[in-house]
């Protein structure tokens, strides 16, 4: 060590011996404990893919998909889930919610809903009213990323509507008169859900595109809470080595063919530069994020592209209200595979951007950019050496089935 | 109780004090210092790893630290950073009054733009090459060479005798562009 080195580690040591950690333990445990448990929880509903996959537009993290379109035939990667609350109240503190309202299109309203008194406030849920349809809906962001999942509404007779957020606790609301009205001040922990999965994969087959010929064969894949059995959902330890992975989006996962596209659904990508990436942003959005996030510099990236048969399911600009309780929605990801096996996946951080930005672009296909690689969680030892980056993209269908397209992006 | 809870609570309870002595390296202040560690241990935490231990998991705790810095950095306003820099100027004033080395290389720290406060942390708390800097702070080699350069240079004027500047800026051989209103 130098002899700076040396005094930096003794202004270290002064400190910690004048620091004391019960007094931050108890002064922020409960906050660390319930942001880890709510991003954990939503990471293993959202990321896992045991709901609809939605992407965020930048400004407001809910897109429009317009038009009812008949669900896409054929086989594919499909994975189909079941959650089952669990019922296991824990008071939690801070849990005080609060309505904010953010920056809505023209012909929708959104909302978001905050819990805590946090400076920026933490969003557990959106909510968007279509003033058209009069459609409400939800989804759930983690943190600042941009990339949401879809929140199950359930409406009763007295017109409130019921959701459960992913780490089980209960939000209920009523909306009058383009105005969001929570009913209960906070939220009480219910326990997390359990979830169960079914895969549905086309037979075997050495083509690169399997041929729509191919039966596919129903296989129960029980993603057992092995790792925690009371409270955490199978999906969010898929890498665990005794829990099968369920989808391309979660570590263990096994593709089955080094390229593939589900009918319908056409993914391409390539490497490229933080440079290019933030041209790209430059272009379309100006000097302001996500332009700001990414440096400009000559440092690895990758972009890939989601081409949608269904032109229908195309936004038509950026920023559309959300429209996703039909259950139809795209979402994409980049993984690291060695070997075929997923073994490193992107894991929305804590707060700020992750690195990635999934966006419809302005007139095109569904775009996705990602630079930060740090952002990419190994799934275990030996981490990502030698891995290759595919980029996958997944569909998400009425009936609740996942049609998944990857492809290699990595040079 | 989940698995990682005993885990978050060992390394808050027990390590905290190491961690937090490390963030405010970086931050300079206590209660920032208390921010950081926190959105680190929510971002370690959160990712899902299994850790098996408090001494693994505080490992990836103060890995975050730097990148959670970095994070804040780069969110704040304009207006905060033009703060910084009365904070900086203001504290060379701090340097000559103590004696304590140690207190003056904190000031000396303090002193620095939070970028080159970071390389130097990185560098020569933490061992971690040019290389292995840019990668977790997301910054171009050259980028940080120049911040090593630069700061070498401002820790060996104000911190004098007291230390061996020369050795910082030794170990990073690169010719520092000169800082505006210094070129002749």
């Amino acid at each position: 060590m130098s002899a700076l080195g040396e005094l930096l580690d003794g202004a270290v040591r002064a400190d910690a011996e004048r620091l004391t950690g019960v007094a931050f333990a108890t002064d922020r445990f409960a906050l660390v404990r319930g942001r880890v448990a709510r991003r954990r929880a939503a990471r293993s509903a959202g990321v896992g893919g045991a709901s609809v996959l939605g992407i965020g537009a930048l400004a407001v993290g809910v897109t429009h998909l317009p038009f009812a379109s008949p669900g896409l035939a054929g086989p594919g990667y499909a994975v189909v889930c079941t959650t089952v609350a669990a019922a296991a109240p824990t008071p939690s503190a801070d849990s005080a919610l609060s309505v904010l309202n953010v920056p809505s299109p023209s012909g929708s309203v959104i909302w978001s809903i905050a819990i805590g008194s946090q400076d920026p406030p933490e969003i557990v849920a959106n909510i968007a009213l279509d003033l058209t349809t009069h459609e409400v809906t939800g989804s759930i962001p983690d943190g600042n990323s941009y990339v949401y999942t879809s929140l199950t509404l359930t409406k009763n007779a007295d017109g409130v509507y019921a959701a459960r957020l992913p780490d089980g606790t209960p939000l209920t609301f009523e909306v009058k008169d383009e105005n969001l009205v929570l009913k209960g001040s906070t939220l009480e922990p219910m326990g997390e859900p359990t979830v169960t999965c079914v895969t549905v994969d086309p037979a075997p087959t050495s083509s690169a595109v399997p041929s729509s010929s191919l039966e596919p064969s129903a296989t129960p894949v029980a993603m057992s809470p092995t790792a925690e059995p009371t409270t955490v959902p199978g999906l969010a330890w898929s890498w665990d080595p005794d829990v099968p992975a369920g989808t391309p989006f979660q570590c263990d996962y096994h593709f089955p063919v080094g390229e593939f596209d589900s009918p319908g659904l056409t993914v391409s990508g390539h490497a490229t530069t933080q440079s290019a990436v933030r041209q790209a942003f430059m272009d379309e959005y100006g000097d302001q994020p996500p332009t700001s996030d990414v440096a400009d510099s000559q440092g690895l990236a990758y972009a890939g592209t989601l081409d949608l048969a269904d032109p229908h399911i195309l936004v038509s600009g950026p920023n559309q209200p959300l429209a996703q309780s039909g259950g139809r929605g795209v979402g994409a990801t980049f993984v690291a595979v060695r070997d075929g096996v997923v073994v490193g996946v992107i894991v929305p951080p804590a707060d700020g951007t992750q690195g990635i930005v999934l966006d419809h672009g302005v007139a095109g296909p569904f775009e996705a950019n990602f630079w930060e690689l740090d952002a990419m969680t190994a799934c275990g030892w030996p981490g990502l050496e030698n891995a290759d980056i595919y980029f996958v993209g997944a569909l998400a269908e009425k009936n609740g089935a996942f049609f998944y397209s990857w492809t290699k992006v990595s040079e | 109780m989940a698995r990682w809870e005993p885990v978050l609570d060992e390394v808050m309870r027990e390590r905290s004090p190491r961690l937090l002595a490390y963030a405010r390296l970086l931050t300079g202040d206590d209660a920032e210092a208390q921010d950081v560690l926190q959105d680190a241990l929510v971002r370690s935490f959160s990712r899902g790893r299994a850790f098996d231990n408090a001494n693994v998991a505080e490992a990836y705790v103060r890995r975050a630290i730097p990148s959670v810095f970095i994070d804040r950095l780069r969110k704040r306003k304009a207006a905060e950073r033009a703060h910084d820099k009365d904070v900086a100027i203001g504290g060379r004033d701090v340097l000559h009054a103590d004696s304590d080395v140690v207190l003056d290389v904190r000031a000396a720290l303090a002193a620095l733009p939070p970028q080159e406060r970071t390389c130097v942390v990185l560098r020569f708390y933490d061992d971690l090459t040019v290389p292995q800097i840019a990668a977790q702070m997301r910054l171009a080699d050259g980028t940080v060479k120049r911040y090593l350069a630069d700061a070498s240079g401002k820790l060996a004027q104000m911190l004098g005798d007291d230390v061996d500047a020369s050795s910082a800026a030794a170990a990073v051989p690169v010719i520092s562009p000169a800082m505006k209103g210094e070129r002749s």
